[in-house]
């Protein structure tokens, strides 16, 4: 299986799903997002497509801002692409011109999107992390701490005192591991 | 594959923590400490392995991903075929397997 991917401007997004559509790849299989922190400042968007369920497709693929990002919905072509966007709308912080406003899985009111790498889960930063024991101890080492991925390490994001985090160290630090000393 | 309970099979268990790191909504607590190998010569570099005290599991938090099965480089953990049992609080719903 190997789909074609097709990388288009922000600003052709719907015509190009429109293509798609009237170039007879008409069954929509989904739409999603990918946050791209430290490697550059967007979100990638993707939609796949196909002639038919089991076909090899096209993905379609552009980038939007991470803060601010606004995209034409693509509802008109597919319906049901409205539900993904509104997930991608909840979870990135993606406008999507032209479609369903309404959050799909946040409460109204709630602040941040969770799914943005720098989205600290608050919830993860207050409870202790059973796996930062090592192997024979007893209760977590002070000296070779780990982090979880998804928790900060609070040398990159919290008690950091002088420069903030450059993007490609806040990247590398939401995959966990053992925390880097301080250069 | 029916998943509804994970069991630990606790001699093939080495303390490695690697399930407990893998868990997404860590829900496996373990505790060990080390002892020194019966049969190593004792000395300032005794050899040591690590003995598992307790193997804890939150039923509550559990998602029955089987993420712990998979990464399991000892085979320790393995599907079950009952469900694990009710209970009337959250906090009763932590298990220690062994």
């Amino acid at each position: 299986m190997a789909d074609e991917i097709r990388a288009v401007a922000a600003a052709d997004w719907a015509e190009a799903a429109a293509a798609l559509h009237a170039a007879g790849i008409r069954w929509f299989d989904w739409l999603g997002a990918v946050d791209e922190i430290g490697r550059e400042d967007a979100i990638r968007i993707m939609l796949r497509a196909a002639p038919e369920p089991d076909a090899d497709g096209v993905r379609l693929e552009t980038r939007v801002p991470r803060s601010g990002g606004t995209l034409a919905s693509v509802r008109a072509v597919w319906a049901g692409a409205a539900w993904h966007e509104r997930e991608v709308a909840d979870f990135f912080g993606v406008a999507f011109a032209g479609g369903d406003p309404r959050p799909l899985l946040l409460r109204p009111g709630t602040a941040g999107h969770p799914l943005l790498r720098d989205a600290v889960l608050a919830a993860r930063a207050v409870r202790p992390w059973p796996g930062a024991k090592e192997p024979g101890d007893v209760v977590a080492a002070g000296r070779r701490r780990m982090v979880p991925p998804g928790v900060p390490d609070p040398a990159i994001w919290g008690e950091r005192t002088g420069s903030p985090a450059e993007p490609e160290e806040i990247a590398a630090s939401v995959a966990g591991g053992r925390v880097r000393g301080r250069r | 594959m029916t998943h509804a309970r994970i069991r630990l099979v606790t001699d093939r268990c080495t303390s490695c923590m690697i399930c407990a790191r893998e868990c997404p909504t860590w829900c496996i607590g373990i505790s060990s400490h080390t002892e020194p190998l019966p049969d190593s010569p004792p000395g300032p570099r005794q050899r040591t392995h690590h003995v598992l005290d307790s193997f804890t599991l939150d039923w509550s938090l559990c998602m029955y991903c089987g993420i712990c099965i998979e990464e399991c480089p000892f085979d320790a953990l393995e599907w079950d075929t009952e469900v694990p049992r009710a209970t009337a609080s959250a906090a009763a719903m932590t298990e220690e397997l062994t």
